[in-house]
């Protein structure tokens, strides 16, 4: 259509890019802060060129790989599907994958059971109390403390908790005695692992912080002027108005912990022992650098990217389902 | 209504925020059943003095009292005052029954029992058919009767209004102005609005204070206060137009603009006109400062004309150097 034309419906004016007549109408009564689409998208398709080159390619790569045979060094056979078919009674590759759910059921929840209430008790002084020196102190350092263990190099955190952990001379194995079977068998070791993992909550923490601090100020006052006790508010405010961002954070632990933590455990215990730790990653690493076998490892990756790319969908499209059904009109 | 006493007192109450003083041992009392409206300009400190009353902020020194008890310590959920916030602090996650409905849920009542006293409130307010709808999906003239309604139901000793109309559109805040009559007359309780507006505190205040820089200048009917103001800043800050102040040798004399006519006083020129319904509001010059009158459109002078001012004398009023009312 011509852009001489401005009077033209969107529904007929083909030359229109498709999102303009996927957005919303706008809606004077629209809740305030949802705005229709401004253009910011845009703003990312200088970030889309480095997607394609970085991830696409790779990745379309990684497809092609996963339907050969390839060791590194010999020429890519192309063997179709076998792969597939390899995984599905491949033993160690089901074993990772229990260790794995093993750890993110571990890992999870217990960092969200420890990140959830350190944000909101280092998030501020309650309505109407004066902020004192030492409460500010104390929220600076706790923040500090938090964030901590997610700045500094992931190998030494592991190093740090490898000497944590170990079962002669640690201060874990000092405290509790050397038959606690931490890095020596495969329960407590899980356990250890999880407790390291969990205690990386810098990046959730700073998350949750945010989004603590960028609730509307005014809304806790009244809520604490209408007489509502902290765990009220916490319970019928807070958590409520949070909960998005939790389950963001909870999506994000499960995808990260399945699919992409690798360092530290390989650090720590290199899989082991009795490849307890072995989880995904940890595998995949194994079977493709140091047994070389790159076309199998490459469709076992891409597998599990479907998997993790389904659960994800199937997670987010029914809030997003509900989402809808909610701010439609009534 | 002078022999009761106040409901909710302010006595020398201190506020700073870090080292900037906010109030300046401000004492202000609301008597039962009355509308009192704080109005100053922006910064005077009126919020700060909402907020320390509902224990939001603590105060440096000072007492809130409450029907003659000491609330200064107690923290705002039991201090059995309500409060409307500017931008009105409703719970985006409830419907419109929940948020009425919040301070006794979270006092520990029933859905149940508190049912009917929602439905009674909300139709007072004129939202009985709102109940179910989630208030993000509301306008802003409804969303703000869902506030006054939350702050109704408690039916605490005092409402705390902070600009409550302020983000309404001129034609909802006319509308806005008869809720908040709905509120008072509901439970006798007295009701404490602060606006930056000197026309709304003069059209629905019982009394009003002007509030300057932290401090309380004037306590008044609208009528005193207009027609008395105890400075040069009330007399410049409360009233359709400033006060035309005239310098003089010890202080100022003042005049409002509709009581300045064409006569034989004070010569002057004409420099700007401006259309206001059935009148013209008329800047001039003239050798003792800029002076504005309110003549008939069609008696309206031509920019640049000279004209001679006049009035009657009992309209004077002065002021000291430092600007404060000299009795007449």
């Amino acid at each position: 259509m011509s852009t001489a034309a401005p009077e033209t419906e969107p529904e007929t004016a083909g030359a229109e890019p498709e999102r303009a007549r996927t957005d919303p109408p706008q809606d004077p009564d629209a809740p305030r802060g949802r705005v229709g689409d401004p253009g910011y998208a845009r703003l990312g398709n200088p970030y889309a060129v480095g997607l394609v080159l970085v991830v696409g390619l790779p990745l379309l790569a990684g497809v092609a790989l996963g339907l050969t045979e390839f060791h590194g060094v010999d020429r890519p056979r192309f063997v179709g599907l076998d792969h597939v078919r390899e995984a599905l009674d491949d033993d160690a590759l089901h074993r990772a994958l229990r260790a794995t759910g093993l750890l993110v059921a571990l890992v999870v929840p217990t960092r969200l059971l420890l990140v959830l209430p350190l944000a909101l008790l280092l998030a501020g002084p309650r309505p109407g109390r004066r902020s004192r020196l030492t409460g500010r102190l104390a929220r600076g350092w706790g923040r500090v403390a938090a964030v901590a263990p997610s700045v500094v190099p992931e190998s030494a955190w592991a190093l740090l908790w490898l000497w944590l952990l170990n079962p002669v001379n640690g201060p874990v194995a000092l405290a509790l005695g050397q038959g606690t079977g931490l890095l020596t068998e495969p329960g407590p070791t899980r356990v250890g692992v999880a407790a390291m993992l969990a205690l990386q909550l810098g990046e959730s923490f700073i998350v949750l912080l945010a989004a603590r601090a960028a609730l509307p100020r005014a809304v806790m006052e009244a809520a604490a002027v209408e007489g509502a006790s902290s765990s009220y508010v916490l319970r019928r405010v807070t958590l409520p108005l949070l909960a998005p961002v939790i389950g963001f954070l909870v999506l994000r632990d499960t995808v990260l912990v399945a699919t992409a933590v690798f360092v530290p455990i390989l650090v720590l215990t290199d899989g082991g022992p009795r490849e307890a730790t072995t989880t995904l990653p940890v595998l995949l690493y194994r079977q493709g650098f140091v047994y070389g076998d790159l076309g199998y490892v490459s469709a076992v990756s891409v597998l599990v990217l479907l998997a993790t790319a389904l659960v994800v969908a199937l997670t987010v499209a029914p809030v997003l389902l509900l989402r809808r059904l909610r701010h439609g009109k009534r | 209504m002078t022999a009761a006493p106040p409901t909710l007192e302010l006595r020398g109450v201190e506020v700073s925020h870090g080292r900037r003083r906010v109030l300046h041992a401000l004492s202000l009392d609301v008597r039962p059943g009355e509308l009192l409206v704080v109005v100053g300009p922006s910064g005077s400190g009126k919020t700060t003095m909402l907020r320390a009353a509902a224990g939001l902020e603590p105060v440096d020194a000072g007492r809130v009292l409450l029907d003659g008890d000491d609330i200064t310590d107690l923290p705002p959920g039991r201090r059995d005052l309500a409060m409307v916030f500017a931008d009105l602090a409703l719970l985006p996650h409830l419907d419109v029954a929940a948020n009425i409905a919040f301070g006794e849920l979270a006092r520990g009542a029933r859905r149940r029992e508190v049912r009917g006293r929602v439905k009674e409130v909300a139709a007072a307010f004129g939202i009985a058919d709102l109940l179910k709808r989630r208030v993000t999906r509301l306008s802003g003239g409804e969303q703000q009767r869902v506030a006054l309604a939350r702050a109704a139901l408690r039916r605490p000793a005092a409402h705390l209004l902070d600009e409550p109309l302020s983000h309404l559109d001129p034609v909802l805040r006319e509308e806005a102005r008869s809720q908040v009559q709905v509120l008072r007359s509901r439970d006798g309780a007295p009701v404490v609005l602060v606006t930056h507006d000197p026309h709304e505190a003069l059209a629905m205040a019982d009394r009003v204070a002007v509030l300057r820089e932290g401090r309380i200048v004037q306590v008044g009917t609208p009528e005193q206060v207009y027609e008395t103001p105890a400075d040069t800043f009330v007399a410049r800050f409360v009233g359709p137009l400033p006060m035309n102040l005239l310098a003089r040798d010890d202080g100022h004399v003042g005049i409002r603009p509709e009581h300045v006519r064409l006569g034989d006083d004070l010569d002057a020129r004409v420099e700007r006109v401006e259309h206001a319904g059935t009148e013209a509001v008329v800047h001039t010059v003239t050798e003792r400062g800029p002076v504005v009158l309110r003549l008939p459109w069609g008696e309206r002078p031509a920019v640049g004309d000279d004209v001679r001012l006049g009035w009657a004398p009992a309209h004077l009023h002065a002021f000291d150097r430092d600007g404060r009312r000299l009795a007449r």
